[in-house]
């Protein structure tokens, strides 16, 4: 009785280090959310599973949708005509520092742009963050799911989000 | 929600539109006039697998009325009470827009959005019987024009 109480316990433990893993990106984005300021985009795993069920036509987006079908979860958290631009990026660089590996940064004369990454055990990314900070403004974007870089490579492609062009040409060697 | 239109009667202008099966049938008939409208053919199938369609409004300038906390309750109740699951979510300044919807595997099933703009907070419920696949022939068609 005691050993399964000690087993419990420590599948409680766990779950309790598990959940505080992976609420890093999610405790930056919870600090701001309510702010009216900031834009918030969220699409949620459901939405992805229902993506996933529908049949694209040509070859180039049947790609896309294999790569889209991994995905499990989108957030963007942006604010526009901001100062606070480099002061935010700084911020949610620091809450990441730990848990993340970097994978890209580009530092221009008016902005600073950051890809980081958490990996599985099999080198699969399970999560990219990408983080831009301005002079005039600020974008974070959290994307869950299984992927390798080529299908990163393939999103970066395929969508229309700031900063994402930088990763066209990433490549899984 | 119901209820929460009920809630702001009196405190707002509120109103309600119900479209039914009968005016849906009518408005599919009134497509399959151009039967040579790839468009028109199209959104007649899906018209077909929608059974009802209800509309609420609130007056709610500046959102002075019904309130983020209101709208977070109302989104917390389809949830947890009716079993809807959130789909997608945008806020942008004073603009927010809540997808959420209720149904099997491969169906669209009962939609509700929750849409805010500066002027006004729109509940649009949508009950369907479309399966993804009516969907994709949407976008198909659409895609070709």
């Amino acid at each position: 009785m005691k050993r399964f109480l000690l087993l419990l316990l420590a599948v409680f433990a766990s779950f309790h280090l598990f959940a505080q893993q992976g609420s890093v990106i999610e405790r930056f984005f919870q600090k701001y959310e309510n702010d009216r300021s900031f834009t918030v985009i969220t699409i949620t795993p459901k939405m992805f599973s229902m993506f996933a069920k529908v049949d694209p036509g040509d070859a180039d987006a049947k790609n896309m949708m294999k790569v889209i079908q991994k995905l499990k979860g989108l957030r963007i958290l942006t604010k526009e005509s901001t100062k606070d631009g480099p002061r935010l990026y700084k911020e949610a660089a620091a809450f990441l520092g730990s848990d993340f590996e970097e994978l890209m940064t580009v530092r221009d004369k008016n902005s600073d742009l950051k890809f980081l990454v958490k990996e599985d055990a099999k080198g699969n990314i399970n999560e990219l963050v990408m983080l831009v900070g301005s002079s005039d403004e600020f974008l974070a974007m959290s994307l869950v799911g299984t992927l390798d870089l080529n299908e990163i490579s393939q999103i970066a492609n395929g969508v229309n989000i700031q900063g994402m062009d930088k990763l066209k040409n990433v490549k899984k060697k | 929600m119901r209820e929460f239109r009920n809630k702001y009667r009196g405190s707002a202008e509120v109103h309600t539109v119900n479209i039914g099966k009968f005016a849906l049938q009518l408005g599919s008939l009134c497509l399959s006039f151009d039967s040579e409208d790839a468009d028109a053919r199209a959104i007649k199938h899906a018209l077909k697998n929608v059974r009802k369609v209800k509309m609420y409004t609130i007056s709610n300038v500046k959102g002075a009325t019904v309130s983020y906390d209101d709208i977070a309750d109302l989104k917390s109740n389809l949830q947890r009470n009716e079993n809807f699951e959130m789909l997608m979510e945008v806020r942008e300044k004073g603009n927010l827009i809540h997808i959420l919807n209720k149904g099997k595997d491969d169906e669209l099933g009962n939609v509700v959005m929750l849409v805010q703009d500066e002027n006004d907070f729109l509940i649009v419920n949508l009950q369907t019987s479309l399966k993804i696949s009516d969907i994709n022939e949407l976008i198909h068609q659409f895609a070709s024009n």
